[in-house]
């Protein structure tokens, strides 16, 4: 990390103002050698001018690389512009009867642990392939988002949104030898060694172990239970439930495939939406028709044109992004 | 979305939540279990209350109990109810906070022509980088934050925001300098 990130003692304003001011002079000096002098004597006149003026260069530059990332100005001033009297509004309208008192958090906080965070996104439409420091070797599927954080004792992986394989290693810091916890919005599942595979969904999140066995546990704290290989559940916020039969392969996406049994037109189409850019429609007339078979996930067009040529179906696309199955005229 | 079970299958599924209570509980710190049990019914319900949506109650309440496991910080249960509301209201900022850029934005690519449509992918690193610098600005008043815009990302000079905003090139200066120190203090207050 950045020296000058370092949360410390915070700086008197008046020290903090000061370098403001020399950052805005610099912005219109005629002479930038003459500016940049007087700041670099201003700066060895006290640590704290100098810890000032480095802080302000690490957001200097934190601000310049958000406004190299932006396509235009033109595109990025209004739009922050509006959202931000937007929520100006809401937070005006809905937050003044916060109804508990909040303070300071510090005397929360019993124990912290220093430790690595990586963010991980996958784009649509495509798989990405992680091998974490302990080995573990991770497979995320299209449009998933995952946080990685390690440290000194604790292996945690939190899935934002989408679904991952994990095959997890068994840790190799003795010290340390924790299981690598995979969190979601609704639990977490503990492994050492184990292969599975892990869904968010809405209201639930879908696990299927592939191999060795996960303990698995919900937010609302159930006793931790071990599923083995072969076995699938579904985990809810304060329980666990065992999952039937699936019309869709949960572990075909990891060979680049999709395989369904009897499933409904406009659920398969949701499936496959997953897997693309734009929107893919279904008009409600074809909605209840079911196939079966395996797809493979990067051949998009030939997989509409089987659709057409097995169902009472046509594809109807106004552009690239926008597709739409009707029933056959 | 996809269900796999049938309602009755579910129904028979149904496992009776009972909270653990893990031995290394001690009167200081509280388990993510003890704190879920007794603390996610108000939880929902305040947020329903102020999202107006039980859906996004619901993924809000979720997400706050998540934070709570990822800060990988023993929770005192000295103020759960307080700790609990800060994380949850920080949420919903952030949530509000997207939604806002997202209409905004999507009002925005609706009057580009198709071929000048970014990708999902460009779409989701701008929105992100948006959001990022909505939350480095948060709280500043509109006329400051507007002037900051036009230096930031525009580019332009105080006198030209000047001529834009009808305010004093010196006003200006004071804008810009002001906003700079709200995101100093945003960055590098004491941790």
């Amino acid at each position: 990390m950045d020296a000058a990130r370092q949360p410390g003692a915070p700086l008197p304003e008046r020290i903090v103002r000061a370098a403001i001011q020399w950052r805005l002079k610099l912005d219109v000096a005629a002479d930038q050698a003459r500016v940049q002098a007087l700041i670099q004597r201003w700066c060895q006149q006290h640590p704290e001018h100098a810890l000032a003026w480095q802080r302000l260069g690490g957001l200097q530059r934190e601000l310049d690389a958000y406004t190299a990332t932006l396509p235009s100005p033109e595109l990025g001033i209004p739009i922050l512009k509006r959202a931000g009297t937007d929520l100006q509004r809401r937070r005006a309208l809905k937050l003044l009867t916060l109804t508990v008192a909040v303070g300071g958090p510090a005397g929360w906080l019993v124990a912290s642990h220093p430790s690595v965070t990586a963010d991980y996104r996958v784009a649509t439409g495509e798989r990405r392939q992680i091998t974490l420091a302990d080995g573990s070797e991770l497979l995320l599927n299209s449009g998933s988002a995952l946080d990685v954080q390690f440290s000194a004792t604790e292996r945690l992986l939190v899935l934002r949104a989408g679904e991952l394989q994990v095959s997890s290693a068994a840790d190799p810091n003795s010290l340390r030898a924790s299981p690598l916890r995979v969190a979601c919005r609704h639990g977490w599942c503990d492994s050492a060694d184990a292969r599975f595979v892990l869904r968010v969904q809405g209201s639930h999140s879908d696990l299927l172990v592939q191999q060795g066995s996960v303990a698995v546990s919900t937010l609302g704290g159930q006793q931790p239970l071990g599923v083995k290989a072969g076995e699938r559940y579904a985990l809810y916020p304060e329980h666990i439930e065992p999952i039937g039969h699936q019309t869709i392969d949960p572990s075909a996406w990891t060979r680049g495939m999709l395989v369904v049994d009897d499933i409904r037109l406009d659920a398969f189409l949701q499936e496959l939406g997953r897997y693309r850019s734009g929107l893919i429609g279904c008009d409600p007339a074809v909605a209840d028709l079911r196939l079966s078979g395996v797809f493979q996930l990067d051949q998009q067009a030939a997989l509409l044109e089987h659709l057409a040529r097995t169902l009472p179906v046509e594809i109807v696309s106004r552009s690239r992004f926008w597709v739409r199955v009707v029933a056959k005229a | 979305m996809f269900h796999p079970l049938s309602p009755p299958l579910r129904l028979l599924c149904y496992l009776p939540f009972r909270p653990s209570m893990p031995a290394t509980e001690t009167t200081s710190s509280i388990s993510i279990a003890t704190l879920y049990s007794e603390h996610h019914g108000w939880l929902f319900a305040w947020l329903r209350r102020k999202l107006g949506c039980a859906e996004q109650a619901a993924d809000v309440a979720q997400d706050t109990f998540v934070r709570v496991l990822v800060r990988n910080q023993a929770v005192s249960n000295q103020a759960p109810k307080a700790f609990l509301s800060t994380i949850a209201r920080g949420l919903v900022i952030d949530h509000w906070r997207r939604s806002a850029l997202e209409n905004a934005y999507l009002q925005a690519l609706a009057q580009l022509p198709e071929q000048y449509y970014p990708s999902a992918e460009e779409q989701h690193q701008t929105l992100q980088t948006l959001e990022q610098i909505a939350a480095l600005l948060e709280g500043l008043k509109a006329r400051v934050r507007t002037a900051f815009l036009l230096y930031q990302l525009g580019g332009l000079t105080h006198a030209q925001i000047a001529t834009q905003l009808g305010v004093s090139s010196r006003t200006v200066e004071r804008h810009v300098a002001d906003a700079l120190f709200h995101c100093y203090q945003l960055r590098y207050r004491e941790g």
